[in-house]
């Protein structure tokens, strides 16, 4: 066992620094048998929790802290000792990130003095002040520099000593360590690891090189191979102070009462007392529920009756009025919205939130909140995608102090690595174009340079011989580099976001965490997701343009049996319908011939990844078409499984399949649903089929029969699709078709607005529409404008589609144009609007000038590339 | 060149989107001289027919098997509607690059009809010709001079 451990470590997280990750890390310890190590990335927190479940997996102690740098430049390193601690860190980050004055993040000494609490500070190492004055010989000024950490963070308070082989580094050590001595600050040693081995340091450098090339920043990568993660022996012979090893160790020790708060919920403090929100939940619902249907029948009642029971038991009723909060926000705003996921099958949901009828549909409420999940329920909302942020923004409003953005990290992936390396290694552009012509972007688990020697397009390509940055590429592949925000995931934490993480301010002005959706759940944090879909912006545009027509539609309330929809539907003619696009949907669409909504519902769940692998698509269609002939194991499966031909489609019917046969309570059903969903090893599987054989027999069951029934369970259960969340989708679906069916030109200024509403195009969208005799007519300065509009009965392409026409030109076009009139003349128009001469050419040369007198004799044609 | 075919030629030096006309539209004279055959045409050929098409490549996919070998999808577009086109790995080891890398695929290949209807067609690409693939201004300038385009 090592006497010795690491605690300045910069991994992955330290985005475009450190060579690894965490994962990687904690087994290089394990290997070289030291009991504890930090993971202390340069101003983030982003691999923390990772990294800490990780290195308890391993049984190592995990570190956590962070490399910040003060207000006067200098860098100093700072541990949690305890969760209060690293509440403290994300606080101190967070004030640093938000730091304007200096222009660039920087930690102030009363941010420091205020959040020391539980922190162990460690200064003296490379890239800070009392360093530097060692390393000038200035005792003195070192001694003074450790002064105001000293005044903070008092026996917390230890002084670095590195030695990476430069010519004054033992000098400068003895320097600090006199200056230690006078101040009595205790030393430890550390070596700020960048990589795991000293071979990596190319790597480290390449990381750099791309922050330089591809970012443009300034920055110096480390001197030497030396910043790895060395072995005990080996630092006591770069370090000749053995208290300084061993304070590794106390240090390590001081941090052992910290632990993230894993394995529990910590659902927000919303502001309705528990008592009033479980009466308002139920008030609300009843009247809903009375409103919406007349008279309201007992399965409603009772439906309603056991989910208010088992919200109320699980203290979620304030989480249902806040998302009610939330939906009712967007009704207010017209912006268009709907559920998605098991929440769909609550009708507590449906009531409150207007999203199907699950009773109508035959969901199963069980599939979205049981007594046996101890994890947060998720509801999940699509909103019209451009008004979304106006959601996000009134949700932030409300709980400013608990509320941020999830967090994604973004990593390399294989044609990005390719790209970033070559820059790195300073290949000119063209040459990397070349390199990475059939490159595919991902490469789904074969390695980088397994790739290059498989894939036939790759057969000729030249990237083949560059061994080098094959190699390198290989190394970054799947490495963070950068973070960014998720799409719409939003933490709602018990009271201070900053206890949990530290926050920034995005783009958009909304604060964003350092922890991703994993990090979230394992937190036992709430998170919503309020997600944008660019089929409700689509479909809102359609019925704006309508409406301009004098056609009042209500997508809402459509029936569901429109003759001409299905026959849309059968005709496989389905391009820009939601869900229903794709090519192998199209294929599917005409095998399935859908005939009625639940059709529909069928179709988006049966063209999964899943289902496709698993082959349930063809035994359900040869069921359904009388091909093969449905047969039912035991008669109480015929309810459950008889809309789908006897075939396990839905994630429901696994739970019913196992609640009737096997007589399991529905939260076990789910428990074991989930068990099987999960890749499992032999011995689970055998442990699953042990417990549902056991239960089946005690009902009655044959032991074959249970033996069969297990075995459709377990082949299918894996694929199974929510229903609950197809049927919220197939809403949408019928919807887009419908509109498709009845009104096609509206339908395609839709989504040719809503920006990339779906898989293809805008060019073949606008193909699509003139096949069905649509006229399109070019974009012209006096009738285009900034989107496809209508015009005589047809539609009228956007200036922006002129190669060269940004929307900022566009608008200069439309405005001028709206406030003076038409153009008269190409020279009326050239005169009222300044352009680039490229933008001129172009918008001649496309004829968005043509039928205007050509009264500017000297411009012609210009020959474009 | 007549009207229409400067119009295209010029939606697609200067524009993202096709207003007047498909591009295929304007080499289908030549295309039909060679026996390519247009999407709107594919309902009325029995299935397992060797047939010949040309179109605009839209996209390529290539989902996760249930064999793990890996299968190409591609879409294409000519002036009459989409073609979805198979490409097993065998065809692949000749012709992936290809698919990839070209504007305009002419890709010979058998007819696949499913359904009640008949309305699922695919085509199992078998190859790819290679004097109708490239980009659309390299063919329209092979077009040979005997074929009147308009």
């Amino acid at each position: 066992m090592d006497n010795f451990c690491h605690l300045e470590v910069h991994s992955a997280y330290s985005f475009l620094w450190g060579t690894f990750t965490p994962k990687a890390l904690v087994n290089e310890v394990r290997i070289r048998g030291q009991k504890a190590v930090a993971l202390t990335d340069i101003w983030g927190l982003y691999g923390a929790v990772r990294f800490y479940q990780t290195a308890k997996d391993a049984g190592i102690q995990p570190v956590i802290g962070s490399r910040i740098c003060l207000w006067e430049g200098s860098w100093i390193t700072l541990i949690a000792k305890t969760f209060r601690g690293y509440g403290n860190l994300c606080k101190i980050i967070t004030a640093g990130m938000d730091n304007k004055r200096i222009g660039r993040p920087a930690a102030l000494y009363q941010h420091i003095k205020k959040w020391s609490g539980d922190l162990i500070c460690l200064t003296g190492g490379y890239g800070s002040r009392p360093r530097v004055f060692a390393k000038n010989g200035n005792m003195e000024g070192a001694g003074i520099s450790f002064l105001p950490f000293k005044r903070i963070f008092a026996r917390d308070l230890f002084v670095v000593l590195q030695n990476h082989g430069l010519p004054e580094d033992m000098e400068t050590n003895q320097i600090l360590v006199q200056a230690a001595e006078r101040i009595k600050v205790p030393i430890i040693a550390t070596n700020q690891v960048a990589f795991l081995n000293p071979d990596d340091y190319r790597l480290h450098k390449t990381l750099i090189n791309i922050q330089r090339r591809h970012y443009h920043r300034e920055i110096n990568g480390l001197p030497n191979n030396s910043f790895w993660l060395t072995s005990g022996q080996d630092m006591a012979s770069r370090i000749p102070w053995a208290v300084a090893l061993e304070n590794t160790n106390r240090v390590a020790e001081l941090c052992r009462g910290f632990s993230f708060p894993v394995g529990r919920l910590h659902p927000p403090k919303l502001r309705f007392k528990k008592e009033k929100a479980d009466f308002t939940l139920a008030r609300t619902a009843l009247q809903e529920l009375a409103r919406s249907r007349s008279p309201v029948g007992a399965e409603y009642i009772r439906q309603l009756d056991q989910e208010l029971g088992v919200i109320k038991g699980k203290r979620l009723s304030d989480f249902f009025l806040l998302v009610r909060e939330i939906v009712e926000f967007a009704k207010s705003r017209g912006i268009r919205h709907s559920l998605r996921g098991s929440a769909a099958g609550s009708l507590v949901a449906h009531l409150l939130y207007k999203c199907p009828d699950p009773i109508e549909h035959g969901l199963l409420f069980e599939r979205f909140i049981n007594q046996g999940r101890g994890d947060m329920p998720d509801i999940d909302i699509d909103f019209d995608s451009e008004k979304r942020d106006e959601v996000i923004g009134s949700l932030m409003d409300r709980f400013p102090i608990q509320t941020a953005m999830v967090a994604t990290v973004q990593t390399f992936r294989a044609r990005s690595a390719v790209r970033l390396a070559a820059r790195a290694l300073g290949y000119p552009l063209h040459e990397i174009e070349r390199l990475t012509k059939c490159l595919p972007w991902s490469l789904r688990g074969i390695g980088l340079e397994k790739a290059v020697t498989r894939l036939p397009e790759m057969k000729d390509s030249p990237l083949r011989h560059e061994q080098l940055l094959l190699s390198l590429a290989a190394q970054i592949e799947g490495l963070p580099f950068q973070s960014s925000v998720h799409l719409g995931g939003v933490i709602l934490a018990p009271h201070d976001i900053t206890d949990w993480t530290p926050v920034s301010m995005s783009s958009k002005r909304f604060s964003v965490g350092q922890i991703d959706k994993d990090d979230v759940d394992c937190l036992g944090l709430l998170k919503l997701d309020i997600l944008g879909l660019r089929m409700h912006t689509a479909l809102r545009k359609a019925e704006e343009i309508l409406k301009q027509e004098g056609i009042n539609v209500d997508l809402n309330r459509l029936p569901l049996d429109d003759c001409l929809t299905y026959e849309l539907f059968q005709s496989t003619d389905s391009l820009g319908i939601f869900q229903l696009e794709s090519p192998g949907q199209r294929h599917l669409l005409g095998r399935l011939q859908p005939r009625k909504f639940s059709d529909i519902v069928t179709e988006i769940s049966l063209f999964r990844p899943g289902p496709v692998k698993g082959d349930m698509v063809g035994a359900y269609l040869d069921r359904r078409n009388g091909r093969q002939t449905t047969e039912f194991l035991h008669p109480d499966l015929r309810p459950i499984l008889e809309e789908t031909h006897g075939v396990i489609v839905f994630q429901e019917q696994v739970l019913r399949v196992v609640h009737v046969f096997a007589g399991f309570p529905y939260a076990e059903a789910d428990a074991f649903r989930r068990a099987m969903t999960k890749d499992r090893s032999f011995e689970e599987m055998d442990g699953l089929k042990a417990q549902f054989m056991d239960s089946a027999t005690r009902k009655g069951h044959r032991k074959e029969l249970a033996e069969e029934v297990f075995r459709q369970v377990a082949t299918f259960a894996a694929f199974g699709f929510c229903k609950a969340h197809a049927v919220a989708f197939a809403h949408i679906t019928y919807q887009s078709a419908w509109l498709k069916a009845h009104h096609p030109r509206a339908f395609y200024l839709g989504l040719l607005n809503a920006g990339h509403a779906g898989s293809y195009p805008s060019w073949v969208i606008l193909n699509e529409a003139r096949r069905r005799g649509i006229p399109v007519h070019p974009p012209h300065v006096n009738s285009s404008h900034l989107e496809y509009r209508v015009k005589e009965n047809g539609i009228c392409a956007p200036l922006v589609v002129i190669r060269g026409i940004g929307p900022g030109l566009a608008q200069r076009i439309v405005f001028e144009r709206e406030k003076n009139g038409a153009f008269l003349s190409w020279e009326n128009f050239f005169l009222r609007v300044s352009l680039p001469a490229n933008a001129r050419s172009r918008l001649l040369l496309s004829g968005a000038l043509k039928g205007l007198p050509d009264t500017l004799r000297p411009v012609r044609y210009v020959s474009i590339g | 060149m007549c009207p229409l075919v400067e119009q295209v030629w010029i939606e697609y030096r200067t524009m993202k989107v096709y207003c007047t006309e498909h591009p295929i539209f304007i080499l289908r004279p030549w295309l039909r001289a060679a026996g390519i055959i247009r999407a709107g045409d594919l309902r009325s050929i029995p299935s397992g027919q060797r047939i010949k098409v040309a179109g605009l490549m839209i996209m390529v996919h290539t989902p996760p098997t249930r064999s793990g070998k890996r299968v190409m999808f591609v879409t294409l577009e000519d002036e009459s509607g989409l073609m979805d086109l198979v490409m097993f790995p065998c065809a692949q080891k000749q012709w992936a690059k290809e698919i990839l890398t070209n504007e305009v695929l002419t890709i010979e290949g058998r007819l696949k009809r499913e359904g009640k209807r008949g309305l699922s067609i695919s085509i199992v690409a078998e190859r790819v010709l290679q004097c109708f693939t490239g980009s659309f201004p390299s063919l329209l300038r092979q077009i040979p001079s005997n074929i009147s385009i308009f």
